[in-house]
């Protein structure tokens, strides 16, 4: 009676983890796809100012969108599929290697949305950028500023790297007064333990003192308990002769 | 990996058979207790997350019938680090137990430390809501125990969500106020003009120019030298373009700015909105007209 039922689960398995296998290979493939059109993306995004303002963002944004509804559907039946093969593998029974692979499947999966969800924020960014800087004047702005404002620039350009600086000094500040927080709060636990180790220190004596009582009241009830075990074996031997 | 499982689960039993028998010597949740830990232990060297974090339950709630509030929430923390890997919303609620019990025994730096683990699983999970929510509260906890850096970090990343929020009054008073705490500090008055430049980019969000007018004005007297500064300049000529509804002038700052001090995705999205907003009014001019 088990067997087919065995047989039949075991046949699930392998189909469901095959058909898992393969909507991996399409994620990797497809993510490397996703992640050199949002390279392709912001050189176009550049380049439209210059080339072409009309056709090569609209090109770009909608193979993006339908590449990204894509990635998110494969996501999304992976996830279904690992469900199935994790209560396959709960009603399969305990069984080690079964285990192993489920958690690898999982691991996968996880490796892949983070992923997927790290290339859409910066393709997402990018297209802010883009967005935000394009202008139907962007051509005229360019030759006006490269032509005549070069010593300004640079030393605004120069100003920023300043700020940069700063704003990385600021960085590492907070890093060192963060540290300095959880050196003193470590100070402060290192006090109380010391205070606590005192006060223990203290108590000996009546812990000691404690001890001492325990010991006596044990020894007491050992000497009860002997003299009951012997008045009752005396009040045996007794009833036996009489008898 | 197999042994460590079959042991675990061995430590497991154990630890049940103690439970449901009558304790004649001693305490059976101290004993049961260790053998939880020892089998959750036994669990993690496994990678067999979701059995740790369900043992580490077990364990909390063992040291809550002995009446141990630290080690319960200590466990009830494992037990969040084991389901992290596995399940977000059930690590979520573990540390919410154990923050519960951080503020029952008064440790009120451990409980803004792990409200703010909180904050940023939710940030991990892309929400936004729940995430402004417990770093909110870490950042009241933080001020309670006078942990200000901490604070100021959480309250940095509680504006930063508010904006992306659309909740523009909120975030403009958490930066003013991180903006005013700086300058009493010699260290950090540098960075005065990045939040005063943040506040600005969240008044101008609001669309209202006479208010980021009157909130450059408050800006130089809290600062003298901001009046100084490029973030200076770029508000008030951003406001000038708002002003005279002149998209073009406007795309011509941002862009001038931008090639200085690369903007961040932040600063980005917000000045977006300004942006359509600004094409909007500009459309509806040209049909009126």
């Amino acid at each position: 009676m088990r067997d087919p039922n065995l047989e039949l689960q075991e046949s699930g398995w392998e189909e469901l983890r095959k058909e898992a296998r393969k909507i991996e290979g399409d994620l990797d493939v497809k993510l490397s796809s996703y992640a050199k059109l949002g390279a392709r993306f912001t050189q176009g995004g550049s380049g439209s100012g210059y080339v072409d303002s009309g056709s090569p963002p609209i090109g770009s944004s909608r193979s993006w969108k339908s590449m990204e509804m894509e990635i998110q559907s494969l996501l999304e039946k992976l996830l279904d599929i690992n469900d199935s093969m994790s209560r396959c593998a709960a009603s399969a029974g305990p069984a080690t290697s079964v285990t192993q692979k489920l958690a690898r499947h999982r691991d996968i999966l996880h490796e892949f949305t983070q992923e997927f969800r790290r290339i859409k924020g910066n393709i997402n960014s990018m297209r802010e950028h883009a967005e935000l800087l394009s202008s139907v004047r962007d051509d005229i702005t360019d030759f006006k500023t490269s032509g005549s404002m070069s010593p300004r620039m640079q030393l605004l350009r120069e100003r920023a790297a300043i700020h940069g600086s700063i704003s990385h000094i600021d960085d590492v500040i907070s890093q060192a007064q963060a540290t300095r927080a959880v050196l003193g709060s470590q100070r402060t636990l290192f006090t109380d333990v010391q205070g606590k180790v005192k006060v223990l220190g203290d108590k000996f004596p009546m812990i000691r003192s404690l001890l001492g009582s325990i010991r006596r009241r044990r020894s007491r009830d050992t000497l009860i308990l002997s003299a009951v075990i012997a008045a009752c074996t005396l009040f045996l031997i007794i009833y036996w002769l009489s008898k | 990996m197999a042994d460590q499982l079959s042991k675990g689960e061995e430590f497991e039993k154990k630890a049940e058979k103690k439970l449901s028998g009558w304790g004649l010597f001693g305490s059976k949740y101290e004993d049961a207790a260790d053998l939880f830990d020892k089998a959750a232990n036994c669990f993690k060297l496994a990678k067999s997350w979701d059995k740790a974090g369900a043992t580490y339950l077990k364990l909390a709630s063992c040291h809550l019938k002995l009446e141990s509030k630290h080690e319960a929430a200590q466990a009830h923390v494992d037990a969040a680090h084991s389901y992290k890997k596995t399940n977000i919303n059930e690590s979520v609620s573990c540390l919410d137990q154990a923050v519960n019990l951080f503020c029952d025994i008064g440790r009120l730096s451990m409980a803004a430390r792990y409200l703010k683990e909180i904050a940023e699983l939710y940030e991990g999970e892309q929400n936004i809501e729940q995430a402004l929510v417990y770093y909110e509260k870490s950042a009241d906890f933080f001020q309670n125990e006078e942990v200000t850096t901490s604070a100021n970090q959480c309250k940095q990343k509680v504006a930063q969500f508010a904006a992306q929020l659309e909740q523009y009054q909120k975030s403009i008073e958490i930066y003013e106020e991180i903006a005013r705490q700086s300058l009493n500090n010699n260290l950090l008055k540098y960075g005065v003009k990045g939040h005063l430049l943040n506040a600005g980019i969240c008044q101008l969000c609001k669309g209202d120019v006479i208010a980021v007018t009157n909130a450059l004005e408050r800006y130089q007297e809290l600062d003298p030298t901001f009046s100084g500064t490029r973030e200076y300049r770029f508000l008030a000529d951003i406001a000038a373009a708002i002003d005279e509804e002149d998209v073009a002038k406007f795309t011509d700052v941002v862009k001038e700015f931008d090639s200085m001090t690369p903007l961040d995705s932040w600063k980005t999205t917000l000045l977006l909105r300004v942006k359509e907003k600004l094409k909007a009014k500009e459309l509806e001019e040209d049909d009126l007209t």
